[in-house]
């Protein structure tokens, strides 16, 4: 079970299990970066789900958190407290 | 590899002499072989009746194409009554090599420019596939999606014979007339959607890729007109649920006799239909007859492999307009199901 405090490494290795996606800077844009695709999104949009217990919105693509680990990191807090 | 290889790449619309070249390539979504994928190609683009091939975005490495993103003509009546050309994305593909370089999205990007030089204001979408989540991210606007249901059935081969049973006829060549009297007085007249008439459902119906069936009811005055669909390559034998794409009658009993006529006689092991633009009444009679509803979660993960229209204003400005952004005013009579593919 997660702990708020290791939210960020959960995303990495999620990122990095799943996707075999390793990031050492939190705040660069996967997108930007070309290290993620639709595909890859959707692995991570089930890998947070099942973890973090949050359900991932078709409105939620308009965040731009999504694009980082830091910014995906804020987007569960901010479903976290939404529950 | 990153955006500045990218750079290196020819990205450029279509010409003349490409056409086997995107046949060859397109083998890998449409898989009908060069001579029916170059059909197939030539019907959508230059037999299209509202568009010509202006709207096709292309990206070379050298001489081999390695992607493409695309734009097919589909004219729709808005909800005031007036023309609009808003043309539905088509045949995205992106060679293996290029996938996760952000080539997608710059080929899209690429055709709204284009959509916007040529005087079009909006394009659509009509995706169950991964690529829309890339869309949602660059800005798409997503107005579905909508539930499905499906049966299971005794399975049916193919069938191209023409046969007669009563009050219903079944045929591989459809009656025009009624199909566009029936199905363009089924269109809610306060909603967005297709404009159905002579031409256009000649057109629909000549799509090399695809089999049509066609059932027709007719007793005194009631009428009724059915579709199923699957593409020449689903073997009746297959997987690949037959896909009721429209269903028109006048009255509720010829819609529910006809669906009952197709779950009978239609090929393949499964039917499936769209429950957008169903009665209350229609989707009872389908869970009476077993179909199983997909219905909406909300959830994107769960979600995304149910129809949807997603849409883009070529002005760059978010879609906030509820005649658009809104389901219920969609109408998507005449064009339901595989009825593209």
């Amino acid at each position: 079970m997660y702990k708020m405090d290791n939210i960020k490494e959960q995303i990495h290795d999620l990122l990095l299990e799943e996707l075999q996606i390793r990031v050492d800077n939190d705040q660069v844009d996967m997108i930007e970066m070309g290290l993620i695709d639709s595909i890859g999104f959707l692995t991570l949009f089930v890998g947070l789900e099942e973890r973090f217990g949050i359900k991932v919105l078709d409105e939620d693509l308009h965040s731009p958190l999504l694009s980082s680990v830091s910014g995906i990191e804020k987007f569960v807090k901010q479903k976290k407290q939404a529950l | 590899m990153n955006k500045v290889q990218l750079e290196e790449l020819e990205i450029r619309t279509f010409r003349q002499g490409d056409e086997m070249v995107i046949a060859q390539f397109q083998e890998m979504l449409w898989t009908g072989g060069e001579e029916w994928n170059l059909a197939y190609f030539r019907w959508k683009y230059e037999q299209n009746p509202y568009l010509d091939t202006r709207l096709i975005v292309l990206a070379f490495e050298h001489e081999k194409l390695v992607g493409m993103v695309a734009g097919f003509g589909a004219n729709w009546i808005d909800s005031n009554g007036v023309t609009q050309q808003w043309p539905c994305v088509s045949d995205t593909l992106v060679s293996p090599i290029y996938r996760t370089k952000g080539l997608f999205m710059c080929l899209l990007n690429e055709l709204i420019e284009l959509a916007k030089q040529n005087g079009l204001d909006r394009l659509l979408d009509f995706g169950d596939q991964p690529a829309g989540i890339a869309m949602l991210l660059n800005g798409w606007k997503s107005v579905g999606p909508w539930g499905t249901a499906s049966l299971k059935k005794a399975f049916n081969l193919e069938g191209s014979e023409t046969w007669i049973d009563g009050n219903f006829q079944y045929s591989t060549t459809p009656n025009l007339e009624l199909a566009v009297m029936l199905l363009s007085n089924a269109q809610n007249p306060a909603s967005n959607r297709h404009l159905i008439d002579k031409n256009y459902l000649t057109w629909r119906f000549a799509n090399p890729l695809a089999k049509y069936y066609f059932l027709e009811y007719t007793h005194g005055s009631d009428k009724g007109f059915l579709v199923g669909h699957r593409t020449v390559t689903d073997q009746a034998e297959g997987n690949t649920p037959t896909t009721i794409t429209d269903c028109a009658a006048t009255s509720q009993l010829v819609w529910q006799q006809l669906i009952e006529k197709a779950v009978q006689s239609l090929p393949g092991r499964e039917i499936l239909v769209w429950l957008k633009g169903l009665s209350r009444e229609k989707i009872d009679v389908l869970s009476s007859m077993g179909f199983c509803q997909k219905n909406i979660t909300g959830q994107l993960t769960k979600d995304h492999v149910l129809p949807n229209l997603m849409m883009m204003k070529t002005d760059g400005l978010v879609d906030t307009d509820s005649q658009f952004v809104e389901l219920d005013n969609w109408d998507f009579t005449g064009i339901c199901g595989r009825s593209w593919r």
